[in-house]
């Protein structure tokens, strides 16, 4: 269980994180998805107490990451950049850290073989490829048996085979009932991973929700429908407010075609057309009022890297048209 | 909520137990609705945490931190690295090495009256191979620091260590056990070696004669000390090469510079790491009277390793890494 309330970080006059206030809870794997410099390693970094926040406090388990007495134990992190000396070997590194809660060679030799090091666990990290070095890190987050694990692209440079095995691995340990926050700019990754998510922008929160709500609230979803008389229920959704398209892909029609249909009367044959802006209750409401018939209505989800897209693009572009003005925020 | 969260905690096997392949964990899932039902399941079972805790199969894996620990995970850290070896291994060559030639020159220059006289000081001598030694040993003990902050280990080092303190506390006595006890071996075969060419001309003492016993000890412990200078001069810079720097700057470069200000800062002079090396690692009178008494020389060499000690663990606990 990690809490955050108001959490914020400046370097100097740049906002970082800016009165963040989350809650991960276990059992579920929680997605942290923000544009790059939206402020989510730093907000790692402050709950693993590497980073002091400047206002606002991060709780692990209710208590502050520092006063933890067996910090292991709560909570595995992977951060970023690798945090293994180069000129040490696997082992050394996961014995060197064992050290420090009295974990015993045994639980070494265990993590070694979860994540598959075992042949090279004599070897010196400094020669590990990014997926070794991946691997690696995540054997290190699971010295302690922790109940919270927060990684950071923990998928970074991990071969398919790899990426599937840390999907599997995080979703089996959030079904033991652990408490998982996981940063990625892999949607597609995070849409097969995350139960929850956790959506920043410029440091600040823009949506705590579950994958399902924030695809489901954004605004690429359609609604496809299909119904002999079209044009009629076109002209009623866009009169509401909805913008309408015709599916040519699906109506077998060219586009030249399509238009036609649209601006003539409904033909016997039904047509196809994608409504967007009016949820498909409305539209089956609308039918019905006005007579319609309908052969077919089904939401279409946008994808998840749809949906962030459309939610963060504010934050994307102010970020990159005008950097100056993110210090004028404060 | 947090207490039966963290009995659930210790009355989970460990993670390597409860999924033994990857590949049986892949299997046995499907992906969204699965895991929602095998979390809620597990989050049901934690009223009935207690009554299963007899069945546990041990306790939580992890202690607490404590000092001790802390050392353990220092100590394994320091002998795993071959950085370690390389730069211990070479100060040991140079103080032994360098007492060789040095000894020869003196063994064909020197009378027994200079000796007698205290003119000429055969101790100093064979221990003189520390001015290249101190150079070793402080890079060893700039990188026990900086070689974290080079490769990132350190957030690992202080994410399990988030009071921070532990960690510079383990590093420095570490680093001071082992660089005290290979140096004090190397500077008493540094001057058993060096007597006996001297002692060939007559110009050689025993290791039972006046202040030699406190010579060796105290060449041992002037180059712990330029260690733990280094250890403190790369946890406040973050960065080998500054820390380098700054460390051979005070410790070669600054008596050159003092002496170049002629008598004026004659008298400071005495005080640099150094000269205050020289003073605890000599038994000269005559070379003595230039410089502070060795006793002073030791209290002196600890104010400033507790000085910068003090400012390292000051700005250890504040910065953000």
């Amino acid at each position: 269980m990690i809490e955050a309330r108001g959490l914020t970080k400046r370097y100097g006059g740049k906002v970082a994180v800016d009165n963040l206030s989350f809650t991960v809870r276990p059992g579920v794997v929680t997605g942290f998805l923000g544009p790059n410099g939206a402020g989510k390693s730093t907000t790692m970094r402050m709950i693993l107490g590497l980073d002091r926040p400047t206002r606002g406090t991060v709780l692990v388990d209710g208590r502050r990451y520092r006063d933890l007495a067996s910090p292991a134990r709560h909570v595995g992190a992977l951060l970023e950049s690798r945090a293994i000396h180069t000129g040490r070997s696997a082992q050394d590194h996961l014995l060197a850290l064992a050290h420090t809660h009295g974990i015993p060679r045994r639980r070494v030799d265990e993590v070694i073989d979860l994540v598959g090091l075992r042949d090279v666990a004599r070897k010196r990290a400094g020669g590990f490829s990014l997926g070794m070095g991946q691997r690696l890190g995540i054997a290190s987050a699971m010295l302690g048996d922790p109940g919270t694990l927060v990684l950071d692209e923990p998928v970074n440079g991990l071969d398919p085979e790899g990426v599937r095995w840390i999907r599997d691995l995080l979703r089996g340990l959030a079904a033991e009932g652990r408490t998982i926050l996981l940063s990625s700019h892999l949607m597609s990754e995070m849409a097969m991973t995350a139960t929850n998510l956790i959506v920043v922008g410029r440091g600040r929160l823009i949506q705590e929700t579950s994958v399902e709500e924030f695809v489901r609230g954004a605004s690429g979803n359609r609604v496809h429908v299909r119904s002999p008389q079209a044009g009629e229920l076109a002209e009623l959704a866009a009169r509401e407010g909805a913008t309408v398209t015709y599916s040519a892909a699906l109506a077998g029609a060219s586009s030249a075609a399509a238009a036609s249909t649209f601006e003539g009367a409904p033909g016997s044959e039904a047509d196809a057309i994608e409504v967007a802006g009016l949820p498909s209750e409305r539209i089956g409401e609308l039918a019905r009022a006005y007579g319609i018939a309908l052969y077919e209505l089904t939401p279409r989800l946008a994808s998840l890297e749809e949906a962030f897209m459309d939610i963060t693009r504010d934050a994307v572009e102010f970020n990159t048209a005008a950097p100056a003005t993110s210090e004028g925020t404060r | 909520m947090n207490e039966t969260h963290d009995r659930q905690s210790r009355d989970r096997a460990p993670a390597a137990s409860a999924l033994p392949t990857p590949a049986a964990a892949a299997s046995s899932r499907q992906p969204g609705t699965a895991t929602l039902e095998r979390g809620a399941s597990a989050r049901s079972r934690r009223g009935s945490a207690a009554a299963r805790a007899g069945d546990a199969p041990s306790g939580a894996i992890a202690g607490d931190v404590t000092q001790a620990r802390v050392m353990r995970s220092e100590w394994t850290k320091l002998r795993s690295l071959r950085s370690t070896q390389w730069t211990m291994g070479l100060a040991v060559l140079l103080l032994i090495g360098l007492a060789l030639p040095l000894c020869v020159s003196a063994s064909e220059n020197w009378t027994v009256a200079d000796v007698q006289a205290g003119s000429q000081d055969p101790v100093y001598q064979s221990l003189a191979g520390l001015l290249l030694a101190q150079v070793a040993v402080g890079v060893l003990g700039v990188l026990t620091m900086t070689g974290e902050y080079a490769t990132g280990m350190i957030r690992a080092t202080l994410g399990l260590v988030p009071r921070r303190l532990p960690v510079l506390w383990a590093k420095a006595a570490v680093l001071a056990g082992v660089t005290f006890v290979a140096m004090l071996v190397a500077s008493l075969v540094s001057f058993l070696i060096g007597q006996a060419i001297l002692g060939s001309h007559d110009v050689g003492v025993s290791l039972s004669s006046d202040g030699a016993a406190r010579a060796i000890l105290g060449a041992a412990f002037y180059l712990t000390a330029i260690a733990l200078l280094g250890l403190t001069l790369g946890a406040l810079i973050r960065h080998t090469a500054g820390a380098v720097t700054a460390l051979l700057g005070a410790v070669l470069g600054l008596p050159l510079i003092f002496s170049m200000f002629g008598e004026r800062l004659e008298s400071a002079q005495r005080y640099l790491p150094a000269l205050l090396g020289n003073a605890i690692s000599s038994t000269s009178p005559a070379r003595l009277t230039d410089l502070v008494s060795p006793g002073r020389a030791f209290v002196m060499l600890c104010l400033y390793i507790a000085v910068l000690g003090a400012a390292s663990a000051y700005v250890l606990t504040r910065r953000d890494v």
